[in-house]
């Protein structure tokens, strides 16, 4: 055992003293700052007219959210929007811009895309509507019931769903829960940079050792084919899961520290309308951290089982970050369930907040697992897997050709 | 103390790198000489459990070559070895005690007193990469004797050294040899002629001369030139 | 000549016995005359590997595809993929450094500067071609200027080259491969994230801020370009 620790130690030695590691990181720590702090950063728009600062939009909407903060969605406040938005005049064509709605509308705007965005309602039918609440969950359930259609849900999914509907707290109470929303949004980069972070510093891991020469004195060894080989699995699923909390963790602060911590136990459906989970913001962010971590797991193990299939650091690095960009660009159309569903829950895929918090869930004797309560697992057992298949290939290793 | 080589082959498709070779080894050292592509490093590397025979056993008292305990007591210095670039030659050390199941405690005070019978204890805290060629292959001599090897095996180990240093490692060579086995392969007939007390030579994968070599047979390098047609104008 | 008359020959005359000295010497007297520039580019052209080119070609496909069938979304696509491309001719141009040859192509009769330069001529216009073939795709199917355009797609481009040659420059083996395709892929994702998180780097306001950035690479590319030909000219210390 105290062998095992011992080449775990030099494992990761040989990580850290590798200065691409540390370029890696300082730069993809700089990336998820941009990434946190990009919406505040440049001129708001409309049209090609600079409207303001994105930093004093945010500022000027924080005091009205504040005013908000803590009130239920029920009729009155409906009323209120509405009467609001009323006094917009309709012929405007950027209503954005009118006097009417700086001074009338705009504290109201929080829930009018709160509303819009639970009942997809356009601008033009919400300047329209005739605020009624019963008649808001009504259209909330009908944008549900379209979704998982079109989703090609099963009887069970759907009904699984509308139980889950069932037992969320109505009326919705309004919450500030902008952090939570950067880190919900932000969490797609965040993942991207993570898997490339482990990509570029796990891919020569196994391969050096080939191109280095220093194979021949590691497997005549003798804990060179057995503990030899888990010490750098470990030390390499380490770098995994550190670098995940390293960039999930600054993310998560520079998210508090400029948008606030406030409304940790507000309705997760206040940032994403269309999952009827009963879940909080403040428990998002631990399953977004755990998705993130097992990701990052998986990952790792796979890019060092690669390498050492390839003995290439360089054709691992392709073929990894390749996957990478492939699954930022491409991707499956939802008609086919089968497929769009292996491709969305992929390492490469999985870390995006419409996947995780996706509605195709995963039925096991006849219980429903919503992605990111299955994912989890099945990233495990499939780690264990390749780690295994890993292990084979290893040890089956000869030094030839040379 | 015996290492059995039983029959061993090794082929890659069409070619026989080493053919139906079988020997016993005990206590001593030696030399196996043979031109480049007889086989010697094939021979080695299965030898020391990194390569497979096509056929054949090789065992060491009893345990064969793919067993742990085989390679606890195995001690190799391949011909073209790497090193990891940011460690100092201490960091080396250790880490191959590790591999080697040495105990932490035990695996420092080895890599001390191997540094210094080898003359690195100066630049032991220095980066590998600051290494000269000679010093790195110190090092790699250093390593092989870590887990005190009842069988060491060497390709081309003084390849790099300078003279002095050459001296020094054959007196190493000859006092490991008193009580284990030492196998040296080498271009340097010189060396198995000073410090082997048996010559093996290797002709396209086969052994074509085991035995003792005093100075009744004549010169070995005449001798091994012969073997290999080299002598002016054979070849 | 006629058979018979060759046999005839023969008989008459004594056939001198060949001396393999005096042949080599008469065939030392015959002036070699010296390879042109053009001859000397068309032999490193085939010493390109196929390999390189057709990856760099395959930067094409888009146009060859044609324009109309590609979303809005190709500028930043191609922006994110070009790094690669320096990658390529970078990698390609410098790999004596890469593969340990310094010293042998220092050694030969034509000097490694002539060789690098030759090389990265070749791929620098094949570079340049692509991206011709490029921009105008990409500006057609965005809703940026021409010269945003340009600069989105030359600017990791050029960073790209800049970092490979400088770390061809300053370090050696093959290390230095996995480093610049490290750096391609970190230039390539920055660059698909900087629109996904960031897109306010790309409004119009910022165009300044690319077009000397984009001036500050072509101006550091030159530089290391030169200070690698120096570099040729003789070993600065043991490799």
């Amino acid at each position: 055992m105290s062998n095992l620790k011992m080449l775990y130690y030099y494992e990761l030695k040989k990580l850290w003293k590798r200065k691409m590691i540390w370029v890696t990181l300082l730069i993809f720590l700089v990336a998820t700052a941009i990434t946190m702090l990009g919406e505040l950063i440049g001129y708001y728009y409309i049209g090609s007219e600079k409207a303001d600062t994105k930093y004093h939009m945010f500022l000027v909407d924080r005091e009205y959210q504040k005013q908000l903060d803590g009130r239920e969605i029920d009729q009155s406040l409906l009323e209120e929007m509405s009467d609001a938005y009323g006094r917009i005049p309709m012929t405007a064509e950027k209503y954005s811009l009118t006097e009417e709605y700086q001074k009338y509308a705009r504290p109201y705007c929080a829930v009018f895309n709160f509303v819009r965005d639970t009942t997809r309602m356009t601008v033009s039918e919400m300047m329209q509507w005739i605020p009624d609440l019963e008649d808001f969950y009504r259209k909330r359930q009908t944008m549900l019931e379209e979704d998982w259609e079109s989703c090609s849900l099963s009887d069970g999914e759907k009904e699984f769903w509308r139980q889950k509907e069932a037992e969320l707290e109505v009326p919705f109470m309004y919450r500030i829960t902008e952090s939570y929303n950067m880190l919900l949004q932000g969490v797609a980069t965040v993942g991207v940079l993570v898997l490339l972070s482990v990509s570029i510093c796990l891919s020569g891991v196994f391969a050096e050792e080939h191109t280095r020469r220093t194979d021949q004195l590691i497997l005549c060894s003798k804990h060179g084919k057995d503990a030899a080989y888990w010490a750098k699995v470990l030390a390499g699923v380490s770098f995994a899961v550190g670098v995940s909390f390293l960039l999930f963790t600054f993310a998560a602060i520079l998210a508090f520290g400029v948008y606030g911590a406030e409304g940790f136990d507000a309705a997760f459906q206040l940032i994403f309308a269309k999952y009827s989970y009963p879940i909080t913001v403040g428990q998002m962010v631990f399953i977004l951290y755990g998705c993130v971590m097992v990701t990052a797991v998986i990952f790792s193990v796979f890019v060092m089982v690669l390498s050492e299939l390839f003995h290439s650091g360089i054709a691992t690095l392709a073929v990894t970050s390749g996957m990478i960009i492939l699954s930022m660009i491409c991707s499956v159309p939802v008609q086919y369930r089968i497929a769009a569903q292996i491709w969305n829950w992929s390492p490469s895929s999985f870390l995006a907040p419409w996947n995780i918090f996706d509605v195709w869930m995963v039925s096991v004797f006849g219980h429903y697992f919503t992605a990111w309560q299955a994912v989890p697992v099945i990233y495990v057992v499939i780690s264990v897997g390749i780690g295994a298949i890993g292990k084979i290939v290893y040890r089956r290793f000869q030094v030839s050709g040379r | 103390m015996e290492l059995v080589i039983d029959r061993v082959s090794k082929q890659y498709k069409n070619d026989i790198a080493v053919d139906r070779i079988s020997i016993k080894l005990q206590k001593g050292v030696y030399g196996l000489l043979g031109a480049n592509g007889a086989g010697k490093t094939t021979l080695i590397r299965m030898i020391c459990g990194i390569l497979k025979p096509t056929s054949g056993t090789i065992s060491f008292d009893g345990m064969d070559v793919s067993e742990e305990n085989y390679r606890s007591v195995l001690g190799y210095l391949p011909q073209d070895f790497g090193y990891y670039p940011e460690f100092t030659g201490l960091d080396f050390l250790l880490y191959m005690a590790a591999l080697k199941g040495i105990g932490r405690t035990q695996a420092k005070q080895k890599a001390k007193q191997l540094l210094q019978i080898v003359s690195l204890q100066e630049t032991a805290k220095k980066k590998i990469k600051t290494y000269s060629g000679g010093m790195k292959q110190r090092l790699g001599i250093a390593q092989a004797l870590l887990n005190e090897p009842k069988l060491l095996i060497l390709d081309e180990p003084t390849a790099g050294l300078d003279p002095k240093e050459r001296v020094h490692f054959r007196n190493l060579i000859e006092d490991w040899g008193r009580d284990h086995i030492v196998l040296l392969s080498t271009h340097i007939v010189s060396d198995v002629e000073q410090i082997a007390d048996q010559v093996l030579l290797m002709k396209d994968g086969q052994l074509i001369y085991c035995g003792k070599w005093d100075g009744t047979k004549g010169d070995l390098e005449r001798f091994y030139l012969q073997q290999f047609g080299g002598e002016e104008g054979n070849e | 000549m006629n058979r018979y008359l060759k046999q005839e020959i023969k008989k008459a005359f004594e056939v001198p016995v060949p001396n393999q000295k005096k042949k080599t010497q008469f065939l030392r007297e015959f002036p070699r005359p010296p390879i042109s520039m053009r001859q000397f580019i068309l032999i490193q052209i085939t010493y390109l590997r196929k390999g390189t080119v057709v990856l760099s070609g395959l930067f094409l496909l888009p146009v060859l595809i044609g324009a109309d069938s590609i979303n809005l979304n190709i500028l930043w696509v191609i922006s994110a993929l070009i790094p690669f491309l320096g990658l390529l001719a970078v990698t390609e141009s410098t790999r004596f450094a890469i593969y340990g040859m310094y010293e042998l192509e220092m050694s030969a009769r034509f000097s490694i500067k002539s060789v690098m330069f030759a090389r990265m001529s070749v791929l620098g216009l094949l570079d340049a071609f692509i991206l011709c073939c490029l921009i105008p795709l990409c500006y057609r199917n965005s809703s940026v200027s021409l010269l945003q355009t340009g600069v989105y797609l030359l600017v990791p481009y050029l960073l790209t080259v800049n970092i490979s040659l400088y770390l061809t420059r300053c370090f050696h083996g093959r290390e230095v491969l996995y480093s610049c395709m490290c750096a391609a892929v970190l230039i390539s994702g920055g660059s698909w994230g900087l629109h996904i998180a960031a897109d306010f780097v790309y409004q119009i306001s910022y165009i300044y801020w690319w077009i000397i950035l984009f001036l500050f690479l072509i101006g550091r590319m030159a530089q290391e370009i030169y200070r690698i030909m120096k570099q040729t000219e003789e070993l600065g210390w043991n490799l």
